[in-house]
């Protein structure tokens, strides 16, 4: 029942380390990028259709060859540049992105002013002008590559979260059935001892002796419920004993109207077994058949070994199925317990007992119990 | 991906009246075209050298070019998107609404410039600022190559700016579910704490009274009689506990 599991909040965005701004990965695949986009834009030369009329195709295809050279030079100083300032710490937010893309067009700045210096616009262009003209296509262009990137890596980072949101959620759900299923365990348990301490005060005050007898066994069942009711195993012995002591506190209560008899080989005693899975069923057999019966009955556990199965038998001779209320709850949750614990390899079985009463069965894997811990 | 999209429209935001919507995606177009109209002007202004008015003039005709095609195209995906709703477009689906939008707006737009507004209305084209005739063929192949070229990586940021958007969408929703369980889990916890009682104290007082019986039965009756007490408004605690969970 820990609350404190792991938030998501704290592998999101906010706890990424400050480390490159772009991976090393992540640049090499922008470089194929980069060279496809600048690929591209060199077609934009072969769209000049009226050409073809006056030059030679051969001609217009080494034309198209320089100007993607031309391209290639200043795309790549920039891709360089752009790399270069992504290899370093990132900075967070809008000045993150903004440095970047300024680096990138300082880039583009250093290649056209190269391809310019080697062959000059004539006297009348204004060079200032054609570079500006020039940097602004490839921000523009760049820009818009940066942020089909950045809009990538965010979707995939926020549909990481919602998934790790999600698996966290079904966590909590889980725990959630746990403690409901704790509390329904905890529901009988005070209803229990309410009751119980009502019939000590009682026999105090007309039978002293039976009255110690069961103050007595009263403890000695708690001794053996509370600790067994914070886990999640234990041994067929320990909850045979649980039993017993439950039956002879009621015992105490009802008189001649409960007889017991437990025929357990002592080495199925070791055996892996659910905690309150038979006192939960001795419960249900008292408070469903025998109670209403004013001769009452008895009750007869049994153990065995069926192959890989332990089977612990509880039947009682009591009103049997036609006349119980309300058997359903105890009994629905112990097998939502058992299937919790086991899944199909347990099962409960409920009935018809000869002459009369029922007769419950649960099956779970025979497995050597854990070292006792008292 | 389709579990994710389908929950996002159903838990999307604000619905968008069907004018915002169109007027959002001719917003697009024409930040598209007023971006290209930037670039070509910035290109051919220094060529030309010719400052002043008939620069003003230049950069308003290659406005009205590149934005009245980039609303077409703009347009275009826009309506493809609304048909595909509430799934959102493939990339493929994405790139032939670029490329019909591309193909249909620059020569739908370019009949209207060359035939009406600059024989009709006198708005000078590009081509008599250089002083290059115009033609319908070439101008149109050369600008689908731009509207394809810029409108192509626009239509990606779009594309991977949804798809964000969409997701964002998913986590607000798994977390809204997240902080639904944990507040159930915390009354749950509750009610399981708040149900039990505690053994020391059970034990302790078990034992007292074993002891009392023998040596003061009357002050023992009243120990027991208070437990009982304590024990009935335990049961009541649960009750109360597991009424609650149960119709959350």
């Amino acid at each position: 029942m820990q609350l404190g599991l792991r938030s998501p909040d704290r592998s999101g965005r906010n706890a990424r380390p400050a480390a490159r701004a772009i991976s090393l990965r992540s640049l090499s695949a922008g470089g194929l990028i980069a060279t496809a986009i600048i690929l591209a834009l060199s077609t934009q030369f072969l769209f000049q259709v009226e050409m073809y009329n006056i030059w030679p195709l051969r001609d217009i295809l080494s034309g198209w060859l320089d100007y993607f050279l031309d391209l290639a030079t200043a795309g790549g100083c920039a891709f360089v540049a752009f790399s270069l300032a992504a290899l370093l710490r990132a900075a967070p937010g809008m000045a993150g992105h903004a440095l970047l893309v300024a680096s990138l067009a300082l880039g583009a700045l250093a290649g056209e002013w190269w391809l310019l210096a080697r062959s000059p616009l004539p006297p009348d262009v204004s060079t200032v002008a054609v570079l500006f003209a020039k940097v602004a296509r490839w921000v523009v262009l760049g820009g818009l590559a940066y942020a089909v990137y950045v809009f990538r890596r965010r979707a995939a980072e926020v549909a990481s979260r919602a998934h790790e949101s999600e698996l966290h959620g079904l966590q909590l759900e889980r725990q959630t059935s746990e403690a409901r299923l704790q509390t329904l365990r905890a529901q009988i348990e005070p209803h229990f001892l309410f009751n119980s301490l009502a019939n000590v005060q009682r026999l105090y005050q007309t039978d002293r002796g039976r009255g110690r007898r069961m103050l007595a066994n009263f403890v000695a069942y708690l001794r053996a419920a509370l600790p067994e009711a914070r886990r999640d195993e234990t041994t067929l012995n320990q909850e045979v004993e649980l039993t017993r002591a439950y039956l002879n506190v009621l015992q105490v209560r009802m008189g001649d109207r409960l007889k017991v008899s437990v025929d357990v080989p002592g080495e199925l005693g070791a055996l892996r077994f659910p905690p309150f899975a038979l006192s939960t069923l001795a419960e249900n057999a008292v408070k469903h058949g025998l109670n209403p019966l004013p001769e009452g009955g008895s009750i007869d556990i049994r153990a065995r070994v069926e192959g890989p199965q332990l089977k612990v038998e509880l039947a009682d001779t009591g009103a049997g199925l036609t006349q119980s209320g309300g058997s359903g709850t105890g009994l629905a949750n112990l097998r939502a317990r058992l299937s919790a614990l086991y899944g199909d390899a347990a099962s409960l079985e409920i009935e018809a007992n000869t002459p009369r009463g029922l007769r419950a069965t649960i099956a779970v894997p025979a497995k050597p119990g854990l070292a006792d811990p008292v | 991906m389709t579990r994710f999209v389908d929950r996002a429209s159903a838990s999307g935001g604000v619905a968008e009246t069907a004018t915002r919507y169109w007027m959002r995606y001719a917003g697009y177009g024409l930040a598209l075209g007023a971006v290209i109209a930037f670039l070509e002007f910035a290109y051919y202004d220094p060529l030309i050298g010719t400052p002043g008015l008939l620069g003003t003039g230049l950069f308003l005709s290659l406005l009205l070019t590149w934005c009245g095609e980039g609303v077409f195209l703009a347009l275009t995906v826009g309506f493809l998107e609304k048909r595909a709703a509430p799934r959102p477009l493939g990339a493929w689906q994405l790139a032939i609404a670029v490329l019909a939008g591309s193909a249909v707006g620059v020569t739908v737009w370019q009949l209207f410039m060359q035939w009406i507004l600059r024989e009709h209305v006198g708005i000078r084209l590009l081509r008599d600022y250089v002083n290059q005739p115009v033609e319908f063929i070439p101008i149109v192949l050369y600008n689908i190559w731009m509207m394809l070229f810029f409108g192509g990586l626009a239509a990606a940021v779009h594309l991977w700016r949804q798809r964000h958007a969409r997701t964002l969408a998913v986590l607000r929703a798994a977390e809204l579910a997240r902080e639904a369980s944990q507040r159930r889990l915390a009354h749950e916890q509750l009610a399981a704490v708040s149900a039990s009682v505690d053994p020391d104290f059970l034990f302790h007082s078990l034992t007292r009274l074993e002891q009392m019986y023998e040596v003061d039965p009357v002050e023992a009756d009243r120990l027991l009689r208070e437990l009982i007490v304590f024990l009935r408004a335990a049961i009541a605690d649960v009750r109360a506990a597991s009424a609650f969970s149960s119709t959350q």
